[in-house]
């Protein structure tokens, strides 16, 4: 039958019990001890002072009866011859303690005797007998108050006794005093054996003791140091060592005599019961230590092998190990015990596996998803967990992001780091981090637009850990983009066509308005010009009626009338030039020597000095008509500007050159020049400073230069002349002009 | 009719320009017909044959052109000199192919309009050169 674990321990439980019990009865005894020695110093001191007390109560009586017998004497009252010595025998035979008495002369020779005949002593040989010679005369020559004798041992008793002398007249009384009696009161007081009682005299020895046998031998107690000590002072209570025992002395003076009362106690004797219960206690501890010692190494080894055996198959199971078989113990509840953990290890190892197919099912399924997904403990800055898809994304291991604090912070693009990085924990601190966009820098270098879905996850008050997946963007991001691309291009596009919308609005509305000006100016033309002919006609008729010998007086308003018919048809002509824009016939054109040509067909007005540079050497493409008519109005406008001046000063500057890629003619004149304040306003249709002329002149120049993709530019100085430059584009193919 | 005298059709809406034609052409030894409208003028060509016609171009009902072209169509030797105010180019670039003798710009100098009365009637002076009217 197996033993049981309980039953073991119950066993070590009551070793291990007894072991306080035990060292309780130690010190309980210890205390009994202390107690019980204490009471007995103070019983031995009483002891000695109540022997003491009745020593000196024994002596003074004595003395008090010695001075009644001596006051009875000196008083004379016994007058009748031997009647002293009858009252000195009365007193003998009458007290248990007189040995004898004698009544002592001057000479110290025994005058009367008083004693018990019965102890064999005749009185008559006593009789005169002198004392002169006894050790206490002595000691002191001269008695004049009672003087107690040493002790002595008594011839007649063999037992110790002492001498008491009281003056009586010239002589003195003389008692031998037996001290038997306080031998056998000391007997009284020494109840116990174990005590002894002793009277020792002023010399140190023994005059009375509980021990009879110590009286006969006078034993000297001097060598004992209470008793000196007491002799000279007090009574005391010290332990001294005798031998192999311990021997309590406890002393008190009698005073009377200057003895000392001497009470001596076997300490060992005394303590042997409570000595002998501690020593039981102190075996019992000492067995109980040794069983329980022994009992608990046996136990802890038969215990103990089991136990390790068990406690290193369980750290087996720690890792991983769930099978172990262990071999019966000898202990039911270790066995029970190993049962249980292989049945918890069987569980533990079915739940791990579940975990384990659970774990894999996870794992596969944040690696299925399309983004990286991970995990981040904020304290550390640690990543604990990033998804396989890590590598397919970025072409980064998970190892790497979990190697490297700063992993993630390192390949956020530069452009988004302090948004996103900096920001980030900040947003973090303050719990708002969420949701962020930003560019992350792959393996291969190139940035990939990711979306990070953040949860932060709390612990109490501070955020513990990061949650978060990366989603690839790239494509959405990208689509953004153009997006925002052909919305941009879409703005440009329609602000472009809206321009051009409204150019082309503007030069529909334009061209209607100078459609329908034109319309009206050739209607209102034609209509003014049939009335204008009519005029012209009559003007004619007038002058062939009159003939000009005749003409007179109507020379002059009839000049004029023909010169306002001209000017007439001359502002419909500009109107119609101006409304009516022909699309320009091009053809090549030797600028030099087409202009040449047009300079020539002009009339020009008398004093006008005209001086040409034709040496450009281009050709351009023009339509010559239109062209002619531009050269003309610059140089009609040219000579009257400078109608004011002197005629001397008529100069007029016609060059043509080329410049750059463009050919010029340039026309300067002498005149007036054009007033800063005016040169914007002098392309203004209508705008003009003549008082005649309608103020189309420019305008009808700048339309036609614009019509052949060139331009013309006024340059001015008040009072010094006016150079307008009619500039044409130069055709690519012939650098050179020639054609 | 003596041979000297020239006729003249004057084909003009404007009776006043017309008028002051005829009395200017008075001067010279000339018949002057008047039709005001390209309908009328037609007609006058069929009844009878004109020397010389001066044709405006701008008329009521057929325009001058529309006139020239059908009067050549059956007299072809028809001298017809046409006039305007203001015409479109095309229209005067189709007068010319047509066959107008020429196109004379109101308002023209009296003189240009009888050099034509003056070469008809023998000899005399040239016509100017008309610049070209667009």
């Amino acid at each position: 039958m197996p033993a049981t674990l309980r039953r073991t321990l119950s066993l070590h439980f009551l070793l291990v019990a007894i072991l306080p019990a035990t060292i309780f009865g130690l010190v309980a005894i210890g205390l009994l001890h202390k107690h019980l020695r204490a009471g007995i110093y103070e019983r031995n001191r009483q002891l000695s002072a109540e022997i003491a007390a009745n020593a000196d109560q024994f002596l003074a009586e004595v003395e008090h009866s010695l001075k009644t017998v001596a006051g009875i004497i000196a008083s004379g009252r016994v007058v009748r011859d031997g009647g002293i010595d009858d009252l000195l025998e009365t007193v003998v035979r009458e007290s248990s303690w007189l040995e004898s008495i004698y009544l002592l002369d001057s000479r110290r020779h025994v005058r009367n005797l008083g004693f018990d005949e019965r102890d064999g002593l005749r009185r008559d040989d006593y009789r005169d007998f002198d004392f002169s010679n006894h050790a206490l005369f002595r000691q002191y020559p001269v008695i004049d108050r009672p003087v107690w004798s040493d002790s002595f041992v008594s011839l007649m008793t063999g037992e110790p006794a002492v001498t008491l002398v009281i003056p009586v007249g010239d002589g003195m009384l003389f008692g031998n005093i037996s001290l038997r009696s306080l031998s056998q009161h000391l007997t009284r007081f020494a109840m116990d054996s174990l005590d002894s009682c002793a009277i020792i005299d002023h010399l140190g020895t023994l005059v009375a003791s509980s021990n009879p046998d110590l009286t006969a031998q006078r034993v000297n107690f001097s060598d004992h140091p209470a008793v000196g000590r007491t002799l000279h002072g007090d009574g005391e209570t010290v332990l001294v060592r005798q031998g192999d025992r311990e021997v309590l002395e406890s002393t008190a003076p009698i005073r009377h005599t200057g003895w000392v009362a001497w009470v001596g106690v076997d300490m060992g004797e005394k303590m042997v019961p409570v000595d002998h219960v501690r020593n039981l206690l102190a075996w019992i501890l000492v067995a109980a230590l040794l069983m329980a010692s022994g009992v608990a190494l046996l136990d802890a080894k038969r215990l103990m092998m089991p136990l390790s055996v068990l406690s290193g198959q369980a750290g087996q199971t720690g890792s991983g190990n769930y099978d172990f078989r262990l071999p019966p113990s000898g202990f039911v509840e270790i066995d029970g015990l190993a049962a249980s953990l292989q049945a918890m290890s069987h569980a533990v190892r079915d739940r791990e596996q579940l975990l384990l197919d659970s774990e894999q099912r996870f794992r596969q399924l944040v690696n299925s998803i399309d983004g990286v997904v991970w995990e981040l403990d904020i304290p550390s800055g640690r990543y604990l967990f990033v998804s396989e898809r890590s590598e397919q994304m970025f072409g980064y291991a998970s190892s790497l992001w979990q190697s490297d604090p700063g992993f993630w912070a390192c390949h956020v693009a530069a452009e988004d780091a302090e948004r996103v990085v900096i920001r980030g924990r900040h947003s973090l601190a303050l719990n708002e981090m969420r949701n962020l966009e930003y560019r992350f820098i792959a393996a291969d270098g190139r940035p990939v637009w990711v979306r990070d879905l953040v949860t932060i996850i709390w612990d109490e008050h501070e955020p513990v850990r990061l949650l978060g997946v990366m989603i690839d963007i790239s494509d959405r991001k990208r689509v953004e983009e153009e997006l925002e691309s052909y919305r941009a291009s879409l703005e440009e596009l329609v602000a472009q066509r809206t321009r051009e919308l409204q150019a082309a609005q503007d030069e529909l509305v334009r061209k209607e308005r100078l459609a329908i000006l034109g319309q009206l100016t050739a209607t209102v033309s034609h209509e003014i010009r049939n009335p204008l002919g009519t005029v012209a006609n009559s003007l004619y008729m007038f002058r062939e009626a009159l003939g000009s010998d005749c003409l007179g007086r109507v020379e002059r308003p009839l000049a004029l009338a023909e010169r306002s018919v001209e000017r007439c048809d001359g502002i419909i002509g500009e109107l119609l030039d101006f409304t009516r824009r022909r699309t320009p016939q091009f053809e090549p054109l030797r600028i030099d020597d087409w202009l040449g040509e047009v300079l020539d067909e002009m009339i020009w007005p008398d004093g006008v000095r005209c001086c040409r540079r034709l040496e450009s050497g281009t050709v351009v493409q023009g339509d010559s008509e239109s062209l002619r008519r531009a050269v003309i109005n610059v140089v009609n406008n040219a000579l009257q500007a400078m109608e004011g001046k002197p005629a001397a000063e008529h100069l007029l500057d016609v060059v043509t050159r080329r410049q750059d890629d463009r050919c010029e003619i340039v026309v300067s004149d002498s005149g007036e020049g054009i007033p800063e304040e005016l040169m914007d306003r002098i392309f203004e249709p209508l705008f003009s400073t003549k008082n005649f002329g309608v103020g189309l002149g420019v305008p009808i120049i700048r339309n036609i230069m614009t019509d052949h993709g060139g331009g013309v530019e006024y340059r001015s100085r008040v009072g010094e002349g006016t150079t307008v430059t009619l500039w044409l584009p130069l055709p690519a193919f012939a650098p050179n002009g020639d054609v | 009719m003596s041979p000297d005298i020239t006729r003249v059709l004057v084909v003009e809406d404007d009776r006043d320009f017309a008028e002051s034609l005829t009395i200017a052409l008075g001067t010279r030894k000339c018949e002057v017909e008047i039709a005001y409208t390209g309908e009328d003028a037609i007609r006058m060509f069929h009844e009878r044959a004109y020397d010389i016609a001066f044709m405006d171009i701008k008329l009521p009902g057929k325009n001058g052109v529309e006139s020239l072209t059908e009067i050549l169509a059956f007299a072809p030797r028809a001298r017809i000199v046409m006039m305007t105010g203001y015409s479109e180019p095309a229209l005067l670039d189709q007068a010319r192919r047509a066959g107008a003798v020429d196109v004379l710009r109101k308002p023209f100098r009296m003189r240009d309009l009888l050099g034509f009365i003056d070469r008809l009637q023998g000899g005399g002076t040239q016509p100017p050169v008309l610049p070209a009217i667009h």
